[in-house]
């Protein structure tokens, strides 16, 4: 499997092209002892703001059929406890560090990138955009976070939103765009018979991912796709980079069992490299065609 | 924590609602003490994006086995190979000179006690059970003789509360996981009302919410402390109710 480069002023590959997503390993301040930090391309920490945030009130984590929502309120001790805890750890874990900045406007977004930017164990950083952004501000954010750094920036793309923002995110600088977030949805609280809502891992993602992955190659961007969410097998990671992506996020497939985790990247790892543009998912031209033929 | 398998070598049911899984594990699953824990995936591939189920020791083995309390609705094999995860948490904590030991379940059951409860009587330990609401159903048969079961009604009522809240050293409570925060706030005020107000390490809240990770690393089990943020999977399950922060 080749390796994954992300261009710029400071170009980082990614080998092999799978990587701990954000907040799977936390901020790669848990797991050691379970789980090899370098059999992954890199580690995406768990959501850094600028100011703390404290846990969500009520419900946090609700079953569902395939997976489960998950509602946290992304709690986090802020940018500078962060780095005073972590910037040491980062530089031995043996892979690159990629920190999601968790921001609500440009200006937060530049100072966080800003101050990241000096930190010589973080190797990039992930912007992650959240549903209902505007295209305008998306675009503003990424450009604020590129002013500021010569580390590449990932930019997660939220679900719903993912069409809309690639464009403004591609243009603005975005190093690679993450294809996506995971999404929002709502099951009943049993606590208060109403509803909660929170973010969606599980089985279900998958075929929203690679549906979106395909339409976001169409589109062209000129930038690498990441594909995140929904990947529990060696198999899910491959159908994601023959749909476009250049490099694969794990997420919850960590919490479940660190040693599948490491075994899809092993996996990966160990398959020749096929090198060129990826094949054209398999099956896509057959709908293509049955468009062409008046067929459903 | 640690990721290993787990062989079941016998199912025996207690009575209409329980029964008792004798797992053959790794010797190192055998070191648990009570309060901590495993993750269990018992369903088959069909459901492996599903969340693990949270399985309480109830008694260790000679032969390198644990036993586990489930529900008996719960459709397991002989020989059937588990995935598990753990030891999950932190053993509970004991006063040196502990003699009486006060357990409340409130709308869930005891499982979560129950090493504990065992392990107490073993050692000469006074024990009550309180059993408060839907847990006041739980058939308490197979429990040594020695211990004392005291059955309430829906909310934190029971008979003798007065003298089994001065009396106790140290209490442990669990309660329905989904209510889990309002219900250990409202037991720590009875606790100062009864007690006109509650030493540090008298009283502990036993979380046992979902887990998706065990670890410490989805943030799905945080706790808020007057002393800032815990996860249950990795600092609990129990803390200690006065250091619990209000609504």
């Amino acid at each position: 499997m080749s390796p994954f480069t992300l261009g710029g002023k400071a170009p980082l590959t990614i080998d092999p092209p799978i990587l701990l997503g954000a907040g799977s390993a936390a901020f790669g301040d848990v797991y050691h002892g379970l789980l090899d930090f370098r059999a992954f391309g890199a580690l995406v920490t768990a959501p850094v703001s600028l100011a703390p945030r404290l846990p969500a009130h009520g419900t946090h984590v609700v079953p569902l059929a395939d997976g489960f929502l998950l509602h946290t309120g992304l709690p986090n001790p802020g940018l500078r406890k962060v780095l005073d805890t972590c910037e040491h750890l980062w530089g031995a874990l043996g892979i690159p560090v990629v920190v999601h900045v968790l921001a609500g406007n440009a200006t937060d977004a530049r100072r966080i990138a800003g101050t990241l930017d000096g930190i010589v164990t973080v190797s990039a950083l992930e912007l992650g955009l959240l549903d209902g952004t505007p295209p305008a501000e998306a675009g503003r954010m990424v450009a604020a976070v590129r002013a500021v750094t010569d580390k590449p920036v990932l930019v997660r793309l939220p679900l719903h939103d993912a069409y809309t923002l690639a464009g403004p995110a591609a243009e603005a600088g975005a190093g690679a765009l993450v294809v996506c977030g995971p999404p929002y949805v709502s099951a009943r609280n049993a606590a208060s018979g109403g509803f909660v809502s929170g973010r969606y891992y599980g089985a279900g993602l998958k075929p929203q991912i690679l549906h979106t992955l395909i339409e976001l190659r169409e589109q062209q961007h000129a930038v690498p796709l990441i594909g995140a969410g929904g990947v529990y097998s060696a198999e899910d990671a491959r159908d994601y980079l023959d749909a476009g992506a250049a490099a694969v996020q794990l997420d919850s497939v960590v919490w479940q069992s660190p040693a599948r985790a490491a075994a899809i990247a092993a996996a990966l790892r160990d398959e020749p490299a096929t090198g060129g543009t990826p094949a054209r998912p398999s099956g896509f031209a057959d709908i293509e065609d049955a468009f062409l033929r008046g067929g459903t | 924590v640690r990721e290993s398998q787990a062989i079941i070598e016998r199912i025996r049911l207690i009575n209409s609602a329980i029964q008792h899984v004798e797992l053959a594990v790794d010797p190192e699953f055998t070191h648990l003490k009570p309060g901590q824990s495993l993750l269990v995936r018992p369903a088959q591939s069909g459901a492996a994006t599903a969340l693990a189920e949270r399985w309480w020791p109830v008694g260790i083995k000679p032969g390198h086995r644990l036993v586990i309390e489930t529900s008996s609705a719960q459709r397991l094999v002989p020989q059937q190979i588990l995935p598990i995860m753990g030891p999950i948490g932190e053993p509970f904590r004991y006063h040196r000179s502990l003699r009486n030991v006060l357990f409340v379940a409130r709308d869930t059951s005891p499982a979560p006690l129950m090493m504990a409860l065992t392990w107490l009587l073993e050692r000469d330990a006074q024990v009550t059970l309180a059993l408060l609401g839907a847990a006041s159903d739980y058939d308490t048969r197979h429990l040594p003789a020695a211990l004392e079961v005291i059955r309430g009604g829906d909310g934190w009522d029971w008979e003798g509360q007065v003298m089994s809240l001065g009396w106790a050293d140290q209490v442990f409570v669990v309660a329905d996981p989904a209510r889990e925060g309002t219900r250990f706030r409202e037991f720590g005020r009875l606790l100062e009302e009864r007690r006109q107000g509650v030493p540090k390490s008298h009283a502990f809240a036993v979380f046992q919410p979902p887990l998706p990770c065990g670890a410490g690393a989805c943030q799905g089990c945080a706790v808020r402390l007057k002393r800032g943020v815990a996860y249950a999977c990795t600092a609990g399950p129990a803390f200690d109710i006065t250091e619990l922060a209000g609504d």
